[in-house]
């Protein structure tokens, strides 16, 4: 009697105790913050897909078109994602000097490294710490080729000259739109810097790029005006300046493709191509092919490790291989790769891009991005004010210059064209 | 041997016929009850434990998790709302005002809160970590339109005021979408929950049958000690008996928590619907007031551009709220569902009772069998 009360007391033990299921996960996990949303999310998402069946790690991807902004939250609130995504080296400079950037010499492999242009790498000390996700050609002006009227234009004086034509005619030859929160302003910023780099050159370029020339006064401010000609002129943009301070980025184009046209060109940047897509349209588009243009502007979605584990070094290794070739090969995917020796079937336009952005062209880092994050958003700002007020060009470019001269020069990026 | 044999096998031992099998046939019955006791208080310990800890768990972080969330949209949604009033009614002196800065205090702490219930596990974490930044954003968007609206006056600031409101609207990737997605998140982690606690049939099967084994256990020792030792009623196998009728009933109780964990999931549901339609009709109505701040700006008939356009073609003149709940509606149903939480966790206290009961019935079997095994053990074989 005494045994079977002890054998039922081990028993009753026994099975009451927790169980301690140990949980085994292979392969772990990665979070990776971006700025995609909508259709460029999914096209990433399909990506990321690929790495977490080849590798067994479960990728978490958070978006958030004001990436800089939450990446600047979630690092002060010591929640830092494991990578970040930014379209900015300039933004990212402060958090290599704060070391809470890892280098990624020993992340990515030489020959890798290899087939990237310098700028794409954010090189810093000798080291480099960004891979180029999908880049942007930037500086193209966009039309409609069933409206154009005529042969389109092939300089940017075809250009003025047509635009003076549309206007003449009744129309209104631009749209812009400065719309997207909390970044908005950027569109003019990209138009200012394109006419800059035509009239000044690369040189220059890279210099106000790094904070070494002024806004007031000399090339920036001829930039500046020459943008103020056609921005702050009601008849040269659909709806005037007030629409355009009004118009997010991705509906500017629409009036290109309505019945009569609102405009007929717009400056943008290549992945404009998935909006003209998503506008329902049939309508065809195209880019002005200004063979003679030599030296153009680009942007890169760069990403960038801030924790290393081995998770994120494999995330990382993705991200500058496979993912250079699967992301472009996506039906309709407006991405481009900056990499060496990666051939995508595309439709006619995009190859055209990817020919420009693969060729000996010279290729320069748009300006605002390479700034620092302070200047970047002032600069952003001043496109608004000067919408807001035509008339004060010269108080946003003094307010400008003091925002400039009390950036330390340790935070500004030289980024040569390349 | 067959099915039948054990049965046979246990009417002879407890007959007496076909030879002295009365030591035997005690340490049997014996064995069986100890065995049906310790299964019995197995099944409903961890029957019990594991459904009171989900009522635990759905009282302290899963519901107030959902509330928090909720608490956080409707307070963005009237943030939204104060700085487009505070707009509209003159920012020059008063600026966005403190309704708005009030209510994204609320937003915050709300959010706080569910950082530290959140159920959903790293999704819910990173989802978290987003909609703060955002919010960060979010603010400083009014501000600037407020700065702006105090000093330069224009469009701009009416332009920041749009782009505050379309970060907050945009959908799929917009502050109230986030939150959205991070409700639906926790009622999953809810959903989750109630499920690992549900009282099917197979657990019905798990508590009641070592009970059903234990009950016949006791009655057909009680009839063997009638029959080999004349003895008509074994006081302690009685009291065992009623001991397990005890633990029956504490064992039952997790069924009733269940079904109030149940019911507060039901009720729960039905207040996150109405303060959506709430929460909508609210925000339809900020929408609206957003919209003829734009239109005293001068932005009817696409003046504005297309975005405006487009916004002005989706928005809705609000209808009255008659036919919603209000805020005193919502308050019962929250308290509703606090209600059915509290009773779902009343008892949980009882699982000591478990263990007494059990360690009683052992108790009892081993005080009915000890005297009739001692008074075996010397009658000459």
């Amino acid at each position: 009697m005494t045994r079977l009360l002890a054998l039922a007391t081990v028993l009753a033990l026994t099975v009451t105790l927790p169980a301690c299921a140990a949980q085994t996960r292979t392969g772990g996990t990665v979070t990776i913050l971006g700025p995609w949303t909508g259709d460029e999310r999914r096209e990433f998402r399909a990506v990321l897909n690929v790495f977490e069946h080849k590798h067994g790690i479960t990728v978490y991807y958070q978006d958030a078109r004001a990436v800089t902004q939450v990446l600047r939250a979630n690092t002060q609130a010591g929640t830092p994602p494991d990578v970040a995504i930014l379209p900015s080296p300039g933004g990212l400079v402060s958090y290599i000097r704060d070391k809470r950037l890892y280098p990624l010499d020993d992340v990515i492999a030489a020959e890798v490294r290899a087939a990237f242009r310098n700028l794409w790498m954010l090189p810093r000390d000798g080291h480099v710490y960004t891979v180029p996700v999908k880049a942007n050609l930037k500086g193209l002006v966009w039309y409609n080729p069933d409206t154009i009227g005529g042969p389109a234009p092939r300089t940017w004086d075809e250009l003025t000259a047509y635009g003076d034509a549309i206007v003449a005619s009744g129309g209104t030859p631009w749209c812009m739109g400065m719309g997207d929160a909390p970044n908005s302003g950027w569109p003019g910023t990209d138009m200012i810097e394109d006419l800059l780099l035509r009239q000044a050159g690369p040189d220059v370029y890279r210099g106000w790029a790094a904070g070494e020339i002024p806004w007031r006064g000399g090339d920036v401010e001829r930039a500046w005006r020459a943008w103020g000609a056609i921005a702050g002129n009601p008849r040269f943009v659909h709806g005037g300046p007030k629409a355009a301070l009004l118009t997010d980025f991705g509906d500017a184009g629409r009036p290109m493709f309505d019945d009569p046209p609102g405009c007929y060109l717009e400056s943008q940047a290549s992945f404009v191509m998935s909006f003209y897509r998503d506008y329902g349209t049939n309508a065809k588009f195209d880019f002005v092919a200004e063979t003679s243009k030599a030296a153009w502007t680009t942007s890169a979605d760069l990403a960038a490790m801030l924790t290393d584990t081995d998770e994120a070094r494999k995330l990382m290794r993705f991200l500058a291989t496979d993912a250079q070739v699967l992301w472009p090969k996506i039906n309709g995917s407006s991405a481009f790769t900056v990499k060496d020796g990666v051939a995508v079937d595309r439709d006619p336009v995009s190859r055209r891009i990817e020919d420009i952005l693969h060729s000996d062209k010279i290729l320069c880092f748009d300006a605002a991005d390479v700034m620092p994050a302070r200047m970047n958003d002032a600069f952003n700002r001043a496109v608004l004010e000067y919408l807001n007020d035509p008339a004060s060009l010269d108080t946003v470019l003094e307010r400008l210059d003091q925002v400039r001269n009390t950036i330390a020069d340790e935070e500004w990026v030289n980024l040569p064209c390349s | 041997m067959t099915l039948t044999a054990p049965l046979t096998r246990l009417r002879t031992v407890v007959a007496g016929r076909g030879g002295s099998t009365t030591r035997r046939g005690m340490l049997a019955l014996s064995a069986v009850l100890l065995l049906a006791t310790v299964a019995v208080f197995v099944t409903s310990l961890t029957v019990f434990t594991r459904t009171y800890h989900t009522a635990d768990t759905v009282r302290g972080r899963t519901v107030p998790a959902i509330q928090h969330i909720l608490a956080a949209r409707a307070a963005l949604v009237h943030a939204d709302q104060a700085a487009v009033t505070g707009f509209h009614a003159g920012a020059a002196l008063t600026g966005v005002g403190v309704d708005f800065r009030v209510q994204l205090s609320i937003a915050s702490q709300s959010l706080t809160r569910v950082a530290e219930e959140n159920m959903a596990g790293l999704r819910g974490i990173h989802q978290l970590q987003l909609v703060g930044g955002l919010l960060v954003t979010y603010s400083g968007l009014v501000a600037q339109a407020d700065a702006n609206l105090r000093s330069t006056g224009g469009v701009l600031g009416v332009a920041d005021l749009l782009s505050a409101s379309r970060l907050l609207h945009r959908k799929d990737s917009g502050i109230l979408a986030q939150l959205d997605s991070l409700l639906n998140g926790q009622r999953r982690a809810l959903e989750a929950q109630l499920a690992a606690t549900d009282t099917t049939t197979g657990t019905v099967v798990a508590l009641g049958l070592p009970m059903l084994v234990l009950l016949a256990g006791l009655v057909v020792t009680q009839v063997f000690f009638r029959k080999r030792f004349r003895r008509r009623l074994s006081p302690a196998l009685v009291v065992a008996v009623l001991l397990l009728l005890a633990l029956s009933l504490v064992a039952a109780k997790p069924i009733a928590a269940r079904q109030d964990l149940t019911e507060a999931h039901d009720v729960l549901s039905g207040l996150v619907s109405h303060e959506q339609e709430r929460l909508a009709v609210l925000d339809r109505a900020g929408q609206w007031q957003l919209r003829e701040l734009l239109a005293d700006n001068g932005c009817g008939n696409g003046a504005c551009g297309t975005t405006v356009a487009g916004f002005f073609d989706t928005t809705t003149k609000p209808a009255t709220t008659t036919g919603v709940g209000g805020e005193a509606e919502l308050a019962g149903e929250t308290s509703a569902v606090a209600d059915h939480v509290n009773a779902a966790n009343t008892g949980a206290d009882l699982a000591f009772l478990i263990y007494v009961l059990a360690i009683l019935i052992v108790a009892a079997v081993v005080v009915a069998f000890r005297p009739r095994l001692h008074e075996y053990r010397y009658r000459p074989r």
